[in-house]
């Protein structure tokens, strides 16, 4: 089970479900978690391929800084949800359709 | 070890100075606003000062995650010129304010680092410091539901385009074994073509920077989130965060050039950027002709110029070195100078517009140039200069882009920008038709609301660059071809 070739699918596999999420789901908190998957699959690709590739510790560190910029950008994301479910009462992305074409 | 920071003066200076103003604010009883963003100037004046100074400092430094060399140094003193102005600009709308210039300045730190990352780990992290204080930036009429829509649709679009990009960089990782991204383009040039992962990998970084510069089809958020947010951030992210992604692209070109090369490759960088580039000057200047309003045909009209910007990197992607991507490079940088003034004149003539009238439509500017002469006329001189009518500034950046084309032998890139240029003469000359050839509605009684003076000087502050670099261009060409090498 620990070769690259796993963990390569394990990731390919978050990262469509990450899109499938985002395009799928109403809800704009679903979106995001849609996004966290994405965000990780990039994360466990950069582990796998520094593990199992060429041993060198950059992919470890950008791991890293992946986890702490998906907390950011998750913070700064649900507080817009919060507000726009104070104005509308309700936080689906397909309510937002004051502004088209 | 010893690690020289120095090169980092710019950004410790800017950081440094942020924090000092979000600690100042706490004293400030009234002006709050003013204050902030006479201090932002100051700062932003001083980074320029410190930029400029270091220009001959050319090399790689903290463990070659930083470069400093004369396109870090160009894209430092783009951004803060267009973010004086934009501070400026602001001024008007948040006079009590503080926050919007400190997350403004954020903002252009993100931008100031990302001029100089040379890592895509540096690069990903400066390209974040620049989006998240945006999403805030776009949601900040917070009572007013279009500007909470587009924070919405921006932070969604910036989270998933993120998600992409970094999806493709741990794909080149994977390929190259490297972070850094010289290296990484060497590894890329030495092994050959690796096919499909390069490729796909190649093609997701281009959409998550597609996404910041407004590229078909990452361009889906723009319209709207031009619209809802604030007149002046609209002015602000309509130049801004594009620079930066074309600075951040201009880093990655010897990847683009060495994983999709012009020979043997499933596809080439060129027919990758060639294609987007056609497509969105298209997109974006069709978008633009059914506008009723005047921020979001500005939004279509941006889309186009980042298409136009774009080909200019196709030019790159086809002669990697010499003389062509010498050219190339500094046309786009001269085209994102001249569309810097036009644009931003372009915006503050629109807040003027919208202050006054209340509203951004196209049919409120009926007859202002027999009722507001000085505004319709700056208007005007930007919509020409934006379509490319010589002799203004515009012209000259298309001018140098279209040699630079043809000089890549693209010849039917060369030939689509230009059928573009007529499209867009035809959508832009409708705003000006609206203002001078139709007389003012006799219904319409002018509000006496007080006129912003500084917005007028703040127009014609962006008039006079538009207006010079269209005939005194040479200098600055030179300037700019000095340090692209």
């Amino acid at each position: 089970m620990n070769n690259l070739t796993t963990y390569l699918a394990i990731s390919a596999a978050l990262f469509l479900l990450g899109v499938l999420a985002m395009m799928t789901r109403k809800s704009a908190v679903s979106v995001l978690m849609g996004v966290e998957l994405v965000l990780n699959a990039g994360g466990l690709n950069f582990v796998a391929f520094s593990r199992f590739g060429n041993g060198s510790l950059n992919g470890q560190a950008a791991a890293l800084f992946i986890m702490i910029i998906a907390a950011a950008e998750a913070a700064v994301a649900l507080a817009i949800f919060l507000n726009l479910y104070r104005l509308k009462a309700s936080a689906e992305v397909d309510k937002a359709d004051t502004l088209q074409w | 070890m010893n690690v020289d920071l120095t090169p980092f003066l710019p950004e410790l200076i800017l950081a440094g100075g942020i924090l000092a103003l979000i600690v100042l604010d706490l004293f400030l009883k009234r002006n709050r606003g003013i204050v902030t963003a006479i201090g932002g100037v100051l700062l932003l004046l001083i980074v320029v000062v410190v930029t400029l100074n270091a220009r001959q400092n050319v090399g790689v430094y903290l463990f070659g995650a930083v470069v400093q060399d004369g396109m870090t140094v160009l894209f430092r003193v783009l951004f803060a010129a267009a973010t004086i102005l934009s501070i400026a600009m602001l001024t008007f709308s948040f006079p009590k304010e503080s926050e919007p210039y400190i997350l403004m300045l954020s903002s252009v730190l993100g931008m100031m680092l990302l001029a100089g990352a040379n890592d895509i780990v540096s690069l990903f992290v400066a390209l974040e410091l620049v989006s998240i204080p945006s999403y805030v930036l776009a949601g900040y009429h917070r009572k007013d539901p279009k500007s909470a829509e587009a924070a919405l649709k921006y932070v969604l679009f910036g989270a998933l385009s993120s998600g992409l990009m970094i999806y493709g960089f741990s794909l080149l990782y994977g390929v190259s074994g490297t972070t850094n991204i010289p290296k990484m383009a060497d590894m890329l040039a030495s092994q050959g073509s690796f096919g499909m992962v390069t490729t796909a990998g190649l093609i997701l970084v281009l959409a998550g920077i597609g996404y910041k510069v407004a590229l078909v089809p990452m361009h889906f958020w723009c319209p709207d989130v031009y619209e809802g947010s604030p007149t002046p951030i609209t002015a602000f992210f309509s130049v801004t965060p594009k620079a930066a992604g074309f600075a951040a692209l201009f880093r990655l070109m010897p990847v683009f050039a060495a994983g999709m090369p012009v020979t043997g490759g499933l596809m080439t960088a060129v027919t990758l950027f060639t294609v987007v580039s056609a497509v969105t000057m298209t997109f974006g200047n069709l978008g633009a002709i059914w506008q009723k309003s005047l921020k979001r045909l500005l939004a279509y009209s941006s889309i186009a110029h980042a298409g136009y910007i774009l080909m200019g990197f196709a030019a790159i992607a086809a002669f990697p070195a010499g003389e062509t991507r010498d050219l190339a490079a500094m046309a786009v940088i001269f085209y994102l100078v001249t569309y810097l003034f036009m644009n931003l004149g372009a915006f503050f003539v629109v807040d003027y517009i919208e202050r006054r009238e209340g509203s951004d439509q196209i049919a409120v500017i009926k007859g202002w140039g027999k009722t507001h002469p000085l505004p319709a006329l700056l208007l005007a001189v930007f919509l020409f200069s934006l379509t490319g009518l010589p002799p203004l500034a515009g012209f000259v950046g298309k001018f140098y882009l279209l040699a630079a084309v043809v000089k890549g032998k693209l010849f039917a890139l060369a030939i689509i920008a230009v059928l573009n240029t007529v499209i867009s003469l035809y959508y832009y000359i409708r705003i000006i038709k609206e203002m001078f050839l139709n007389d003012p509605d006799e219904a319409t009684i002018p509000l006496s609301k007080p006129t912003p003076r500084l917005a007028i000087a703040l127009g014609v502050a962006t008039l006079i660059p538009t207006l010079l670099l269209g005939v005194a261009f040479n200098g600055i060409a030179v300037w700019i071809s000095s340090l692209v090498k």
